[in-house]
C-alpha cells in the first residue's frame, strides 16, 4: 500500500470526489499541481474559494450567478412572453451560445431517474411553476435533451404547467449537421421525417 | 481474447471520462454484465442512437478476463419501445422492473425466459398503460419475475411447520421463509403479515394462467394490495433494500387512486366476481 504525504493524501480526497475522477486521475492531477509554482496554486484555490463564495443560485432562473437576478433575468432586451426550460447550467449556456433564442430560462438542475431516486420531488417544479405562473410568460420550451430521461422530464414538466394555460413546445429533433444518413439509427430517421419542413 | 456478440435491454449507462460510458446490460446468454463503451458518447456510427434505457440492442465486443468489463466495439438498436417515454406511469413502471432485474438478478447469469418476459413488459408498458387492468398486470408481471428470478413463494402449506393451512383466515406471509406460515407459527416470523385467502388463491391460479386470461383478469383493489405488499416484501428480502424506483412510483399513483378509488372497487369488485 502506497502512503503520501498528508497533505497529499488530503488532497487526493478531494480531488476523487470530482466526477470522472478515480485514484490514478487523483494522483496524477495532485502531483501536476505539486510541480506548479507556489502563486499558480494560490490563484486556483482562491478561484475554487470564490466560486464558493460568490456563485448562488438566481432565484428566478435558477442558473448560478454572482447576482441576484442573473444579467439574462434582468435584461430588459430579453422576450419575456417565451421561456426556455433545460436541465443543467451547461445547457443553458450552449443554447446561449448559439444565439438563437432570446427569451427567459429556467434550470431544472437535473432529470427524472427513479432508478437512481431522482424523482419530480428533486427538480425544481414548484419554483418553475410560481414563476409561469407569476410572469408573462406564454410559452415554455421543454429543451430537456432527447433521451429517455429527458423526455420522461419534459413530460412530468408540461403535467405540471398545463393547467396554466401556457403554449408547451419541445426543440426539433433529427438530423444533425453534416450527418451521414447511412449512420443514422431508425429512432433519429423516423424522428426527422415525422418533423421534416417544407422547402 | 473471446469476442462475443448478443442481445441485451439497456439496464443504465453512466458516464466515464469525456466520451465514455459504463454500461449495465441484461443479455440474453450472460445475463446482467457491465460494460465499457469507449467513445460511446461521440460516435454516433457505433453507437447510433442505441444506449437509452429500455431499448433491446445487438452489440459486440470482446472479454480481456472472464471478471473484468465487458467492452463493447458496436450496438445496434433493435427495438427502442418509444412508448414507454410517452407515459409517466409506464415509464416508472419500466424503470421499476429495470431496477428489480438490476438488483436481484445475479451477475453473469443467462436467464433467457427473464429475459424473454423483460421483452413482454416493455412491449406491454409501449403500449401507453391505458389498459382498465394496468395494476393487476403489473403485479402479474411482477409475480412471474419473481418465479423466473428464482424466488417463488410456496404457498400451498406452512413453511414453519410444514402442516396443513387453515382453510380461511390464519394466513400470514412471512418473507424470510419465502411462502405462507399459519397463525401458530407466525410469532416467530416478526416480518410476517396477514393475507387474504382469495389472494393466495388467486395468485396460486395466476401462475398457471395462458396468455389471454392474464390480458382479461382483474385484482379487486384488497386482492391487488396484497399481492402488491407480498411481492415487494419477497423481492426487499431478497435484495436487502428499498428500491428507490418504487417509491417515485407509488407516490405518482397517489393523487389518481383518491380520483379513481371508487371506479377501481366498483371495476375490481366485478371482475373479481367473474374471476372467482
Amino acid at each position: 500500500m502506497k502512503s503520501y504525504p498528508g497533505a497529499l493524501e488530503a488532497l487526493m480526497v478531494q480531488l476523487r470526489k470530482l466526477p470522472g475522477v478515480g485514484h490514478k486521475t487523483a494522483a496524477r492531477l495532485a502531483f501536476h499541481l505539486v510541480r506548479r509554482p507556489a502563486a499558480e496554486i494560490e490563484a486556483l484555490a482562491a478561484a475554487i474559494l470564490e466560486v464558493g463564495e460568490r456563485l448562488v443560485l438566481c432565484s428566478s432562473c435558477q442558473n448560478p450567478t454572482e447576482s441576484d437576478p442573473c444579467p439574462l433575468c434582468s435584461d430588459p432586451t430579453r422576450d419575456r412572453h417565451k421561456l426556455c426550460v433545460v436541465e443543467f447550467p451547461a445547457d443553458l449556456a450552449s443554447i446561449e451560445n448559439s444565439g438563437a433564442f432570446k427569451g427567459r430560462y429556467f434550470v431544472l438542475h437535473g432529470t427524472l431517474a427513479p432508478m437512481q431516486g431522482v424523482g419530480p420531488d428533486d427538480l425544481r417544479l414548484e419554483k418553475l411553476r410560481q414563476l409561469v405562473a407569476d410572469g408573462e410568460i406564454e410559452e415554455v420550451i421543454l429543451a430537456t435533451n432527447p433521451t429517455v430521461e429527458g423526455n420522461a422530464t419534459a413530460l412530468l414538466v408540461g403535467e405540471h404547467l398545463r393547467p396554466l394555460g401556457v403554449r408547451l413546445s419541445r426543440p426539433a429533433c433529427g438530423l444533425p449537421v453534416g450527418a451521414d444518413l447511412e449512420y443514422m439509427d431508425p429512432v433519429t430517421i423516423s424522428r426527422s421525417l415525422a418533423g421534416r419542413g417544407s422547402l | 481474447m473471446p469476442r462475443v456478440k448478443d442481445q441485451a435491454f439497456i439496464i443504465s449507462k453512466t458516464d466515464f471520462g469525456e466520451s465514455d460510458l459504463i454500461i449495465t446490460l441484461f443479455s440474453l446468454s450472460r445475463g446482467r454484465v457491465s460494460a465499457i463503451g469507449k467513445g460511446a458518447k461521440r460516435s454516433r456510427r457505433r453507437f447510433p442512437g442505441s444506449l437509452e434505457i429500455f431499448s433491446r440492442v445487438a452489440f459486440s465486443g470482446f472479454i480481456k478476463h472472464p471478471l473484468a468489463l465487458t467492452r463493447i466495439d458496436e450496438c445496434l438498436l433493435l427495438e427502442p419501445y418509444l412508448g414507454l417515454q410517452e407515459s409517466l406511469r409506464c415509464f416508472y413502471s419500466g424503470c421499476y422492473f429495470l431496477e428489480i432485474v438490476n438488483r436481484c438478478s445475479p451477475e453473469r447469469q443467462a436467464n433467457p425466459e427473464l429475459f424473454k418476459l423483460l421483452d413482454e413488459i416493455f412491449a406491454f408498458l409501449a403500449g401507453g398503460g391505458r389498459q382498465s387492468n394496468f395494476n393487476c398486470r403489473i403485479r402479474l408481471f411482477e409475480l412471474q419475475m419473481i418465479a423466473l428470478m428464482g424466488f417463488k413463494p410456496r404457498l400451498d402449506l406452512c413453511l414453519d411447520c410444514h402442516g396443513e393451512l387453515p382453510q380461511r383466515n390464519g394466513l400470514f406471509f412471512s418473507p424470510r421463509a419465502g411462502g405462507l406460515v399459519c397463525d401458530r407459527c407466525q410469532v416467530r416470523h416478526p416480518a410476517a403479515f396477514r393475507v387474504s385467502r382469495g389472494t393466495v388463491s388467486l395468485l396460486n391460479q395466476a401462475h398457471r394462467l395462458d396468455c389471454d386470461l392474464r390480458e382479461k383478469l382483474n385484482f379487486t383493489p384488497r386482492v391487488e394490495q396484497e399481492s402488491a405488499q407480498l411481492c415487494r416484501a419477497l423481492l426487499r428480502w431478497h435484495s436487502g433494500c428499498d428500491f428507490k424506483s418504487l417509491k417515485i412510483m407509488e407516490s405518482h399513483d397517489r393523487p389518481r387512486r383518491g380520483l379513481d378509488r371508487q371506479r377501481e372497487w366498483n371495476l375490481g369488485d366485478e371482475a373479481g366476481a367473474r374471476n372467482r
